[in-house]
């Protein structure tokens, strides 16, 4: 990476940031100009965590690539497969059996939550260095891993989703003690929000703080919290509806500007926080609506063969819009795949939100806007 | 001490006709051995302490294998940093970059000098001890600035430069809310300022005027943000900065800079116990009736050790048989030469002293010894709740940006402090001290802090309550 | 509106011989064939017209299409051999919030020697990456961008790694790129074992 477009001058000083640095949520660079505490440019510096997914989606076919996209976003392996899945569905006209359906949607949500948990509103406290807030997020992504354990066997990289449905069928007592994690959630979830949310501190630290606004977040390219949060109500669940999302009665939190300023990392935070909450109200409202019909996968052809063309498909990620542009050429693999991550953009936009920032105040602003080093690489 | 040594060589003292100055140089120097030593094991048993509690906040478990809860955790800590290799990074100005530690340990041990740990315990007594203490206090900042600027790494650079704007910006409201408590009790000796408040807890400076709780409120914020903990920790703020003026330490300077830190802990705690809370007086008992209880004292004292002692070496010795320690024959015999260490030849020891005090009884020597044993604890009790409260404040909130930090120490706490001490002088010039409202003001300030006591131990019982149900859950995964 | 309609209206903005929409039998998005000297403008209407309001850039995505034989039986069955010369795709996926629809739109490159592609940077800020990502992978020089660097691999990397025809360099910087196949090196360490086991069943 050349330093070149970072170069300073007199009082500045240039400061390497990673790719092993605390904060940096994976390996990743940044080389600052700063002045003092106060930066005055920001170039990340990217592809230490790249995998050449893409790459590889174009040398496997098309059943073989799902455990890949385990690694696009492994904080939300679940939404990835589905991503993935759901763009060859589509080109290959694959009709997903509802209970399939619905199992997607039920393990979406407990993923959403667990990343939010974990990446969205715990990492976030603990780089504003609230340790505590981090460790209750992490205890409750304990129950939920449990939880996915028992459905598919990994906690982390779950290869669950199949193309035309899923891999295994719910567990006994899947809903039941879902369930009860949800009624133990609840609480345990405003417990966190009067601990990092309600703090003076925290919010000071995150009033005002990269602020993004709608125009803004919609030129750089910001999807899912990071644009709602800046005022622009869209979330593809209810705008581009795809499984049974249609069916679900949910609320898009939308970033108010409690603290004054639309788009700023508290609203971030709040967002997310609230979509927790929609995501329980989701996980409760599908577990009445999961079929007697035990049928959890279509009847694919052994070899499958989607016809040539090219798509774009997308579903929302915990950090928003995951896509894929799936180019075809009617064989058993893709010819070529290209995913879009929500990651990828926030830490694009990163640079031009930055300036003026305090060394603190990127950090948390990194947090905030939920960036992970793998799905920017990928 | 400067009195003990006076005794030492004056006619008829134990060593009468050595030379004065060697004597008083050696007495000095054995209070310096011991206050080490006493520093070391109260970092230590705080670091140990630290980790427990934030386990329990933060509902997992801690350190608990090495010893009876995990107690030794600390003493293998600090002998694994001890065997760490001592890195100097390459470009380091090394003679700095190997004194800072020192430096910055030096900072917090001189202020052990005048603390008075009971009514004759104190190294030193001297009539200005507040501000030799602001003065050597501040050295710490010199430490940790060398650290950081020898490292030759930004990172610890900034590290320093963070800390060095902190502690001095800090040290006015601190200083001059303690001033606040020096124009009440009228002397600058840490001892005089102690002496002068008193066995009534409510003749504690703390309830001297509304005044003096704005000071200690400001001197306590301040002082927590002069030992660089959270929510002022950021010269090491570990999600910015790394590890700040710490980066590039390894081994045993690493460990003087956090031996600094924890020992600064009990520094901070015991100094504002001194100036606020009646320091090592025991409520309701003057040192004259300590010392005529000194007796009963001792043998309550020896009975414990003896029985602490005691489970301590049993506990060793069934760990080696058991579980915790089995392993190699090293592992068995260090286990053996630890328990008798630390647990059967101090019970054996505080046994037979025990048989002996009951069948001699106690010297008065001995007697006026306990009282000031006791006197001691009594501090280290007062001294503990604040400790506590700096533990809970570090592991509930997050940290402050700097400009939030100077904006504190600045816009709120200075102004703060001058009131304070504005107000403690008019407070000192209109109200007599025997006066009724004066008492009043005393009770009622009294009862508020109870009350608020109270609150607080109210809403921590309540969140453990709530954080146990929450770690309670098991689900029939 | 559909992507359809959005076609439609590009069709009739700029005429059917800059765009042209393609939907091949089957597949269910339809692509607008945009002729790369009209990218910018296109894109600029896009973005602009209030109508289409397509701000959104979700996605810059090249393909490279290596040159290939197809083999196709005429009616008499007569075999005839159809030269494809190879090419490069640059595809965009745009969206509006507002609107809730989605277009795509892509550059065909007749040439896989130096493909060039007009950079729609300064119409929209997110292409940066997106556009970068692209040179850095398959070596498309989109023409304009201001700071077209690599952004993934290494500033000294050979190659375009995405490419179809990409050849990996046995090593970068002394670091190989490439190491044993783990089967292998389990292959070895097998008949290295048996060949001790010879060595002391022969000594015994």
């Amino acid at each position: 990476m050349s330093v070149a477009s970072v170069s300073s001058s007199g009082e500045e000083m240039l400061l390497n940031m990673g790719p092993q640095h605390p904060s940096t949520h994976g390996v990743l660079r940044f080389i600052l100009r700063t002045d003092g505490e106060v930066i005055s440019a920001v170039e990340p510096d990217i592809g230490f965590l790249h995998r050449s997914i893409e790459k590889i989606a174009e040398i496997v076919t098309f059943e073989q690539f799902m455990p890949y996209t385990d690694r696009v976003d492994y904080l939300a392996a679940m939404n990835a497969n589905h991503a993935w899945a759901r763009a060859v569905e589509e080109i290959a006209h694959i009709e997903v059996p509802r209970r399939a359906q619905v199992i997607r949607v039920i393990t979406d949500e407990l993923n959403r939550i667990i990343s939010h948990l974990l990446g969205g509103v715990g990492a976030l406290a603990m780089d504003l260095g609230a340790v505590t807030p981090f460790l209750h997020a992490i205890r409750e992504r304990e129950t939920v891993n449990d939880i996915i354990e028992s459905l598919c066997g990994a906690r982390l990289t779950y290869n669950y989703v199949r193309i035309g449905g899923v891999w295994y069928d719910l567990p006994r007592n899947f809903a039941d003690r879902t369930l009860e994690f949800l009624d133990h959630f609840e609480p345990a979830l405003d417990e966190f929000d009067r601990l990092a949310g309600q703090n003076k501190i925290f919010k000071e630290r995150l009033a005002g703080v990269g602020v993004v606004s709608a125009k803004d977040a919609i030129a750089h390219g910001l999807v899912g919290p990071n644009l709602r949060a800046s005022g622009v109500k869209y979330d593809l669940r209810r705008n581009m509806p795809y499984s049974i999302y249609p069916e679900l009665e949910f609320d898009i939190p939308v970033g108010q500007g409690i603290l004054g300023t639309v788009g700023d990392c508290y609203d971030r935070y709040w967002v997310r926080i609230q979509e927790m909450r929609e995501s329980v109200k989701i996980l409760r409202q599908a577990f009445k609506m999961l079929p007697d019909d035990k049928t959890i996968k279509a009847k694919l052809p052994s070899v499958l063969k989607p016809p040539a063309g090219e798509i774009y498909v997308a579903v929302e990620a915990p950090r928003g819009e995951m896509g894929w542009y799936l180019v075809t050429n009617g064989g058993p693999k893709a010819h070529r795949g290209r995913v879009r991550t929500g990651s990828y953009a926030a830490m694009s936009a990163i640079r031009f939100i930055s300036r003026g920032l305090m060394i603190a105040d990127l950090v948390a602003c990194i947090a905030a806007f939920d960036t992970i080093a793998p799905e920017v690489d990928r | 001490m400067q009195e003990f040594a006076e005794k030492l060589y004056a006619p008829g003292g134990a060593l009468e006709g050595a030379h004065p100055w060697l004597i008083s140089v050696a007495v000095m120097l054995g209070g310096c051995l011991i206050v080490f030593l006493f520093a070391a094991h109260i970092a230590g048993i705080y670091s140990w302490f630290e980790r427990r509690f934030a386990g329990r906040i933060q509902s997992r478990v801690g350190p608990n294998r090495v010893g009876p809860q995990g107690f030794a955790q600390w003493a293998v800590d600090g002998l694994k940093t001890f065997q760490k290799e001592d890195l100097i990074p390459e470009g380091a100005d090394s003679a700095l970059f190997k004194l800072a530690p020192y430096v910055a340990f030096a900072g917090m041990f001189c202020v052990f000098a005048a603390l008075p740990f009971s009514s004759s315990w104190v190294i030193a007594d001297f009539n200005v001890a507040m501000v030799y203490i602001f003065a050597v206090a501040s050295v710490e900042a010199i430490g940790i600035l060398l650290a950081g600027w020898a490292s030759n790494s930004k990172w610890s650079f900034y590290g320093g430069m963070r800390s060095a704007a902190q502690i001095i910006s800090y040290e006015i409201p601190v200083g001059i809310a303690t001033l606040a408590m020096v124009i009440a009790a009228g002397s600058l000796s840490l001892q005089e300022i102690v002496r002068d408040q008193g066995v009534n807890p409510l003749d504690w400076n703390l309830f001297y005027s509304p005044f003096a709780a704005v000071a200690f409120l400001c001197f306590f914020t301040g002082a927590i943000a002069e030992i660089n903990r959270a929510p002022f920790d950021l010269p090491e703020a570990e999600s910015e900065l790394v590890a700040g003026f710490a980066t590039e330490y390894s081994g045993l300077r690493f460990l003087f800079f956090f031996f600094a830190e924890w020992a600064n802990i009990y520094v901070i705690s015991a100094i504002a116990t001194c100036v606020f809370f009646g320091g090592w007086q025991v409520p309701g008992l003057p040192t004259e009736r300590l010392i005529q209880f000194g007796a009963p004292i001792t043998y309550g004292f020896l009975t414990l050790t003896m029985l602490g002692a005691g489970a301590m070496g049993w506990w060793i010795a069934a760990a080696r048989d058991d579980k915790g320690l089995r392993g190699g024959t090293g592992n068995s015999v260090a286990a053996t030469i630890i328990s008798l260490a630390l647990g059967w030849g101090p019970a054996i020891t505080a046994g037979v002293l025990l048989w002996a005090a009951l069948m001699f009884g106690v010297p008065p020597g001995i007697q006026k010894f306990m009282a000031n044993v006791v006197q001691m604890l009594c501090l280290f009790a007062k001294a503990h709740i604040l400790v506590v409260l700096v533990i809970q404040l570090r592991w509930t909130l997050p940290r402050l940006r700097i400009d939030q930090l100077m904006m504190l120490c600045w816009k709120y706490l200075t102004p703060a402090a001058f009131i304070a001490v504005l107000g403690n002088a008019f407070w000192m010039t209109y109200v007599a001290p025997d006066s009724i409202f004066q008492k009043l003001v005393r009770l009622a300030l009294f009862a508020g802090f109870v009350t608020l006591l109270v609150i607080f131990a109210m809403r921590v019982a309540r969140n453990l309550r709530q954080t146990r149900s929450a770690v309670d859950l098991k689900l029939n995964v | 509106m559909t992507s359809d309609e959005i076609i439609a209206r590009l069709t009739q903005k700029f005429g059917a011989e800059k765009i042209q929409r393609v939907k091949p039998e089957g597949v269910p998005q339809p692509v607008a064939i945009v002729a790369a000297d009209t990218l910018r403008a296109a894109v600029k209407y896009l973005q602009e017209d209030p109508e289409l309001d397509c701000g959104y850039l979700a996605t810059i995505c090249a393909s490279d299409f290596l040159p290939e034989e197809k083999k196709t039986k005429s009616a008499d069955g007569q075999e005839k051999i159809e030269k494809i010369p190879g090419r490069m795709e640059v595809a965009y996926h745009f969206g509006s919030y507002a609107k809730n629809h989605r277009v795509n739109l892509k550059v065909v490159i007749p040439s896989r020697e130096n493909p060039t592609v007009p950079s729609i940077y300064s119409l929209n800020p997110a292409a940066d990456w997106f556009e970068r990502e692209q040179f850095d992978l398959l070596g498309i020089q989109f023409d304009g961008h201001p700071d077209l660097r690599r952004l993934l691999m290494p500033e000294d990397w050979q190659g375009y790694p995405m490419r179809k025809d990409y050849q990996q360099a046995p090593e970068w910087r002394g670091i190989p790129t490439s190491r044993e196949n783990s089967h292998d090196l389990f292959l070895k360490r097998l008949a290295a074992e048996e060949a001790e086991e010879a060595a002391e069943e022969k000594l015994s």
